[in-house]
């Protein structure tokens, strides 16, 4: 990676954790603690059980807190305050300066996840302490870690194609709408999809046009490890390389047609 | 060679909702040769940032040739020579001006070769020192237009493209910032400002260019101009077709 | 300065006698019974394909209203208000099939309180094939077969599935004479004395108490029987005989109310 676009990661870095969303952020994450060491006794018996899905929950809000309220915002800022052009002027490509965005709100994002595992760590440990018996049997710690990291990776998926909308459509509003949309869709695409396969009644047209909505958009439920950091339920043969594939690829063509469409925009 | 050459450009805009086509800039050319001062002159809306902004690659031309030293501007190394200030101040507000300054010296490869002590100096000049750990968002709207230019500046390019650089400023630092760019036509840079605050232009521009709708109405020497009338006068008369 | 406190205390006043009033015209949530139409829950796949990766938290959510009414329900609730908490319950379990809270308020109460084990049966099926690890589930529905309808085979079927899966070589046995010997009398004696060390409800305890003295008195009955048969060689045209030819002193009480009676050759205690 050269210099410069690690420059420009570090400018957008500290642009965006200068902005004080990541407090809200991790105010967000003690709510959420505090929220679970309150209600969650009362919830049920699956105490232990409740608390990882409710803390992973939270990582998974927090991250896309950051992006909605950071990352798309700044994105949209820089074309509507022309704040591009304060890096544009420099002696640097348009490509160099999607490339180092893409970096910095990495940064950001990964400052987050880290942020808000502290929290979810502690609440986790401080249930299973309180409440030995209802320690999942198959419980790790890593495969906690490994689930609340996946979930931070869908977020950096999902930002490719917030980046991609953004660099498609001209109005803000609409950019946000669209990132809204796609993250429903995202998230449900892949449910949707068996739901759709498996029913009778649905028109052939309309299974495809899922199937190719699937490929579409980021089939961001892929990416919810709830079950196996919980339980410990074995994930399919060669899941997590899968997963990390899958991502690393949508992310790279996501973000190469951005910068392909970047590059012919007027600003 | 010519620093700046602009040949038969065109620039519409697409109709859009709630707006019809329309062209901007319309067969515009001129050429700024090296080492002058260029006052790009016309009433808003003229489309005197278009210009600048195609100058930097931020748009592209319909149709027409535009070469910076000889080169395309959609080369990005071109702008390693360019000093940009744009109309409205655009840098990231959370970050100081001294961050933003070295950001550019170095990605401009200016870092290694000026040395710190030049940004302070620079600060000076703008006036800016005692702001410098600050972030952008808590200065006035003439402090950030002094840290525009100092941007501008920090890695000591041949060509300065000014757009609006005194629009904003009260009438001291108007004085002092004409000051600043008398010292850089000194040392032999090339700069191309827009501005509709004429009176300041007289004073340090060799030759200016008169634009209205999108079309050049004027190129000339400053000079030819207000030796027998006020530049004022003459942009008046100019636009209203009268000369 | 003075007139802006005036505004302020005033608006204070109406906002703190406004909203008392408010809640006061609130009317207590009782749960009240009357409108649970289970139609107007939505249905499983439409929650599914919204709610993405919440789903979890969704079942949660499920699960603490299943919870919440289930503590109003009790013998006389009728019968669609237990259909209907069966579906939330339903919705709290497909949301997140893994978790064990809903298996487990289920067979709670539906076998015991509304007296539907088949329910209780079919709503702990889809469990038993997504906690594989977990024991409880396949006992619980053995437990429900053998106990509550009497199909043995069944029964039998589960249980073993729930020793293979705790590695309990005193289950697998039970199970084996269950399957073999159906509503053998020791058997059921030995299985019920086993579950109920496992049970700390008092009124399961008593539930199950009750079963076993009843079997215990069938088992006395049995062994009367066979000592007529012997002696007579035939079968006793009622229990009464047993007692008239004197082979016991009297019958014994049956918990269940009714007098324990000969039916095709078999005991009857319900
Ligand atoms: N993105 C845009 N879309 C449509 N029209 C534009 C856009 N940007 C500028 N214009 C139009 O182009 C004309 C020239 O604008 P500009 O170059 O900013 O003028 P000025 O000479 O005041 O700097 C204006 O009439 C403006 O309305
Ligand atoms: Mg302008």
């Amino acid at each position: 990676m050269n210099n410069i676009i690690l420059r420009i990661a570090w400018l957008s870095f500290n642009e965006g954790i200068r902005q004080r969303t990541i407090y809200g952020v991790s105010a967000f994450g003690l709510i959420m603690a505090a929220a679970a060491y309150t209600f969650i006794p009362f919830i049920g018996f699956d105490v232990c059980r409740v608390v990882i899905d409710f803390m992973l929950m939270a990582v998974s809000a927090g991250c896309l807190m950051i992006i909605f309220f950071l990352c798309l915002p700044g994105l949209i800022g820089d074309i509507r305050d022309q704040t591009v052009y304060f890096v544009l002027s420099c002696p640097v490509s348009r490509e160099e300066y999607i490339l180092g965005r893409f970096f910095g709100f990495t940064m950001i994002l990964f400052i987050a996840l880290v942020i808000l595992d502290v929290p979810a760590l502690l609440m986790v440990k401080l249930y299973m302490m309180k409440y030995p018996g209802y320690v999942p049997l198959h419980f790790e710690w890593h495969k906690l870690l490994l689930a609340s990291f996946f979930r931070f990776y869908a977020a950096l998926v999902f930002l490719s194609f917030v980046f991609l909308v953004w660099s498609i459509m001209e109005s803000g509003v609409l950019v946000s709408i669209a990132a809204i949309i796609a993250y429903l869709i995202g998230q449900n695409i892949n449910t949707v999809k068996n739901i759709a396969m498996a029913s009778k009644t649905m028109g052939i047209a309309a299974k495809k046009l899922i199937v190719f909505a699937s490929w579409i958009f980021p089939n961001l439920g892929y990416f919810n490890l709830n079950t196996y950091a919980v339980y410990g339920v074995k994930l399919p043969e060669y899941y997590m390389v899968k997963l990390l594939v899958y991502g690393l690829s949508y992310m790279s063509i996501a973000i190469v047609i951005t910068m392909f469409l970047f590059k012919r925009r007027d600003l | 060679m010519d620093t700046i050459f602009l040949e038969s450009v065109t620039k519409r805009y697409r109709a859009d909702i709630g707006r019809t086509e329309k062209t901007v800039l319309d067969n515009l050319s001129f050429c700024v040769k090296e080492g002058t001062v260029f006052g790009f002159l016309g009433p808003n809306g003229a489309g005197k940032s278009t210009t600048i902004k195609i100058l930097l690659d931020f748009i592209r031309p319909d149709s027409g040739r535009v070469l910076i030293n000889g080169v395309s501007p959609d080369c990005h190394e071109v702008r390693k020579g360019i000093g940009y200030m744009s109309e409205k101040p655009c840098a990231y507000v959370n970050m100081t001006i001294m961050e933003l300054l070295s950001f550019r010296a170095s990605v401009t490869g200016a870092g290694k070769r000026r040395g710190k002590g030049y940004a302070d100096e620079l600060l000076e000049k703008t006036g800016l020192v005692e702001h410098k750990n600050r972030p952008l968002k808590k200065f006035s709207k003439g402090m950030l237009q002094r840290a525009s230019l100092a941007l501008a500046l920090v890695h000591d390019p041949k060509i300065l493209i000014l757009d609006e650089p005194l629009s904003g400023l009260d009438p001291l630092m108007r004085y002092e910032v004409i000051g600043l760019l008398r010292d850089l036509k000194e040392e032999g840079k090339t700069i191309f400002l827009s501005s509709h605050i004429l009176n300041d232009i007289e004073k340090v521009c060799d030759e200016i260019a008169i634009l209205n709708n999108g079309r050049i109405l004027f190129v000339g020497r400053i000079d030819d101009v207000s030796i027998h009338e006020g530049l004022e006068e003459f942009f008046v008369k100019t636009l209203m077709g009268l000369q | 300065m003075i007139k802006k406190g005036l505004v302020l205390i005033i608006a204070l006043l109406f906002y703190v006698s406004g909203f008392y009033w408010l809640s006061l015209n609130q009317p207590m949530e009782t749960f009240s019974t009357e409108h649970m139409n289970a139609r107007l829950l939505p249905s499983v796949s439409f929650l599914k394909a919204v709610c993405g990766e919440f789903a979890p938290l969704v079942s949660d959510v499920f699960f603490a209203y299943g919870a919440v009414l289930a503590s109003n329900f009790n013998h006389s609730t009728p019968k669609e208000n237990w259909g209907y908490l069966f579906q939330v319950l339903k919705l709290s379990r497909d949301m997140d099939p893994y978790f064990k809270d809903p298996y487990r308020l289920v067979q709670g109460i539906y076998p015991w309180i509304a007296k539907m084990p088949d329910r209780a049966i079919s709503f702990l099926k889809k469990g038993v094939d997504f906690r594989t690890w977990d024991a409880i589930l396949s006992y619980y529905i053995g437990f429900d077969y053998y106990f509550f309808s009497e199909r043995y085979r069944e029964s039998a079927r589960y249980l073993f599935m729930s020793a293979r899966i705790d590695h309990n070589p005193f289950m697998g046995t039970l199970a084996s004479k269950i399957a073999y010997r159906g509503g053998d009398v020791d058997t059921g004696i030995t299985f019920l004395t086993g579950v109920l060390k496992n049970t700390l409800n008092e009124k399961t305890r008593n539930t199950i108490m009750m079963r076993i003295n009843a079997l215990r008195g069938v088992k006395l009955l049995k062994k009367a029987v066979t000592e007529y048969k012997k002696r007579y060689g035939r079968m006793p045209g009622s229990l009464e005989e047993l007692v008239s030819k004197g082979i016991i002193h009297k019958l014994p009480e049956n918990p269940y109310k009714t007098p324990y009676r000969l039916e095709a050759g078999r005991i009857r205690f319900d």
